[in-house]
């Protein structure tokens, strides 16, 4: 590719590949730090009207100390943490997402994860497993935690 | 109403049932606004030419967008909105007012890439309800399996997940 228009072009053309991976090998870590913008505009666009995600009133009265993060948005910072390691060469096949403990605007949570398991796919690709954990810094609350798969060409 | 036996027994009679909804288009606004929303900085979602470079047809949606999308329709009228603000159909009516819906965790596989300007179906199967003891009370958990697959057919995302009622 020769046309780089931004850093950031430069750094999502990095190919991963599948020799570059082995077991143990941690992703680098990605930092989100939801704000109730952000979390309200997330609603927005997945047209997700549940009070709890804005109305921090509705909110208070379920027991939480704001609105909380949604699940899915954990589940996006999460694909983004792969997305982001494996580049444009590399696909994101399964991601399994479990929510442990709610998050609000302002944690700062942290998404990491390992190497867990390498094969060769049937359609010559190499298949990467991966652990995954996003942790809240504040008090180092596992929020989330996921397993996944991204093929990555040999 | 709570979450109870006869809760639990009215949601049991649906295991299978399979409802199939048309999507409709995911369009480049959708995928920009997705991508803008969860904070990605990719050129893949929001750059047409960048993408096509890359050998896609345009914009690459986020591969957890059409999993998150909670209503693909303008929705219920505010009145018709439950006391939580979630339009009651998006549970197929399954939770009464009163009752808590929480998401339990989602397992998505992604089969295909999904570009601006594909059409959408998705068929949702209630595959399994169970009743446990939670710390706060009784709590159903509901597995559905999903399936999005586009015009011609070809699956794009499969994913089962499951809800929490409280």
């Amino acid at each position: 590719m020769s046309h780089r228009t931004s850093a950031v072009t430069s750094a999502v053309e990095r190919h991963l590949r599948f020799g570059d991976v082995q077991v143990g090998d941690r992703l680098p870590e990605l930092r989100r730090v939801p704000t109730r913008l952000q979390v309200y505009r997330y609603s927005a666009v997945t047209w997700n009207s549940h009070r709890i995600h804005f109305d921090p009133d509705y909110a208070a009265a379920e027991g939480y100390p704001d609105v909380l993060v949604q699940s899915h948005l954990h589940g996006a910072f999460l694909t983004s943490l792969c997305t982001g390691w494996i580049g444009s060469a590399g696909r994101l096949r399964r991601l399994a997402v479990s929510v442990r403990r709610f998050a609000v605007p302002g944690d700062v949570l942290t998404c990491g994860g390992e190497v867990v398991g390498t094969e060769r796919s049937d359609d010559g690709l190499g298949l990467v497993h991966l652990d995954l954990q996003e942790i809240r810094e504040s008090d180092d609350a596992v929020c989330a935690i996921a397993s996944a798969t991204v093929a990555l060409p040999l | 109403m709570a979450v109870d036996q006869t809760l639990f027994e009215t949601i049991h009679t649906r295991i299978g049932t399979q409802r199939t909804h048309q999507l409709g288009e995911v369009t480049g606004v959708l995928i920009r606004r997705y991508a803008r929303a969860i904070g990605e900085t990719d050129p893949i979602h929001y750059d047409t030419a960048y993408a096509r470079r890359q050998g896609y047809a345009d914009v690459v949606a986020p591969a957890n967008l059409v999993t998150a999308v909670s209503v693909w329709d303008e929705g219920p009228p505010t009145e018709d909105l439950r006391e939580d603000g979630t339009p009651a159909a998006a549970l197929e009516d399954l939770a009464p007012d009163g009752v808590r819906v929480m998401g339990g965790g989602e397992d998505m596989e992604f089969h295909r890439p999904i570009t601006a300007g594909t059409t959408v179906e998705e068929r949702s199967t209630m595959t399994d309800v169970e009743l446990r003891a939670g710390r706060s009370g009784p709590v159903i958990v509901v597995s559905y399996c999903h399936e999005f697959t586009d015009a011609a057919g070809r699956l794009l995302v499969t994913t089962t997940r499951k809800l929490l009622l409280r």
